[in-house]
């Protein structure tokens, strides 16, 4: 790995501060409004994201949200803790990947639809998975294309070379070009940001999950999700399709191609929803 | 001096336009359809963008549930819609771009053929010709179709014509 790129990993040290500080406080037993609404205040342009993410995931409930407090009982916590993860990763996310070819926003919107992809995988599946955990894994998974996109730039001609031939996996092209791939840095944000080692294993195999040792499930989820989000077009940047769909992992998590068209048709609207709300869609 | 304007198609949505001005796109396909079908004699066309090839049962509300996400019902409701218009089949220019796949997708299962092959079966059901087509292989796709002249594109950049 080059200079360049732990220099970068050590920048990106830690996550938005109010993300910790909210979720201390959520997952108390009883959960302190009053707290949360002092917290919140120092970031309004965060809560109104929140309701309005947390309205669309939940087809459009009733406009008469207006607090933390209306929210968390309307959606229930796991869908509080998502939309406040949508809107505070949005800075960091929304950025234009130029070599990724990803314009604003669309890294930000493939890490939504393949979250919200995980997670009704988890729920699908045979495994037993948080569906939250299953939520954070494939929000999280391809964030480590932030800290690539400016190194492969620098290797653009021979990559493209090499994209040509149709059998080429960009995972492995990263790899060996930078020493690293996308699914390595994003787990090692993971860990460096205190997360489960458990998740940041998952998400380091997402691309390959029969080789994580622990956490085979997760990674596996994951895999499955971030591969049909490209499929449906929202994670395909200038690498197109160059990623594979492990056979072993859809026969594992005990799915057909109905299942899959199920999750696909099932997850349209509330992904549409929930892309428009987070502003405009490249989809 | 002319200014266009861009309409972005999402996924299961469909766009259909006479204004010249207009250019209906698709920003990205995977192994999504986009379906182009302009009249060059009324100067009238949309664009549908599918995901999946064919209507499947499923657990949503029926206010969220719209044809356009399936090729079969999606392709059947554009033409029907300018039909409306007072377009005539025998003028109809249809176009087709996506359909590509993951790497090893042959083996698993394969939607952008899939969706590919229910389009086919749309048009011979219609009587219709594919007129170009830009399908399959790992590559993203960006389709436009600009309503002045019914030029489509299907290139990331915009500039290779189909």
């Amino acid at each position: 790995m080059n200079q360049n790129i732990e220099r970068k990993i050590q920048n990106a040290s830690s996550l938005p501060p109010v993300l910790n500080q909210f979720y201390s406080l959520i997952q108390s037993k009883y959960i302190d409004y009053k707290k949360i609404e002092s917290l919140m205040k120092s970031y309004p342009r965060l809560l109104n994201e929140m309701i309005n993410i947390g309205k669309a995931t939940c087809y459009g409930t009733p406009h008469h949200i207006k607090n933390i407090e209306g929210l968390v009982n309307l959606l229930g916590k796991d869908i509080v803790n998502q939309t406040l993860l949508i809107s505070c990763m949005k800075p960091i996310l929304s950025s234009k990947l130029s070599y990724y070819h990803f314009e604003e926003n669309q890294l930000w919107q493939h890490c939504i639809c393949s979250a919200l992809l995980s997670q009704q995988l988890s729920l699908m599946a045979n495994f037993h998975i948080e569906p939250f955990q299953a939520f954070l894994g494939g929000f999280l998974a391809d964030i480590g294309k932030i800290i690539l996109d400016e190194e492969l730039k620098e290797h653009k001609s021979s990559i493209e070379k090499k994209l040509d031939k149709n059998d080429c996996l960009f995972d492995e092209l990263e790899e060996e070009t930078l020493g690293i791939n996308h699914a390595q840095i994003s787990a090692t944000l993971a860990e460096n940001w205190g997360l489960d080692s458990a998740l940041s294993q998952a998400i380091k195999y997402h691309h390959n999950p029969e080789e994580a040792e622990n956490n085979y499930e997760l990674a596996t989820i994951i895999h499955i999700a971030s591969n049909l989000s490209i499929i449906r077009g929202n994670g395909i940047g200038k690498e197109g399709l160059h990623y594979k769909l492990c056979d072993h992992a859809v026969k594992k998590v005990g799915l057909d191609i109905n299942d899959i068209e199920k999750t696909f048709a099932e997850t349209y609207p509330i992904i549409n929803e929930a892309l428009l709300s987070t502003g405009e869609n490249h989809d | 001096m002319k200014q266009n304007q861009e309409t972005i198609v999402l996924l299961s949505e469909m766009a259909i336009s006479d204004n010249p001005k207009d250019i209906l796109t698709i920003p990205k396909l995977g192994a999504c359809l986009g379906i182009s079908v302009y009249d060059p004699i009324k100067k009238i066309g949309g664009v549908i963008h599918c995901l999946l090839p064919q209507k499947i049962k499923i657990h949503v509300p029926m206010k969220f549930f719209n044809p356009c996400l399936f090729v079969e019902t999606g392709l059947n409701h554009l033409l029907k819609c300018l039909k409306e218009e007072g377009c005539k089949n025998e003028n109809l220019i249809v176009q087709v771009a996506g359909g590509a796949k993951l790497i090893n997708e042959d083996e698993i299962f394969n939607l952008g053929y899939r969706n590919f092959i229910s389009f086919r079966k749309v048009m011979w059901e219609n009587k219709l010709l594919i007129h170009q087509k830009d399908i399959g292989s790992n590559k993203v796709r960006k389709l436009s179709l600009n309503i002045e002249n019914g030029q489509v594109t299907t290139n990331l950049k915009g500039a290779l014509e189909i």
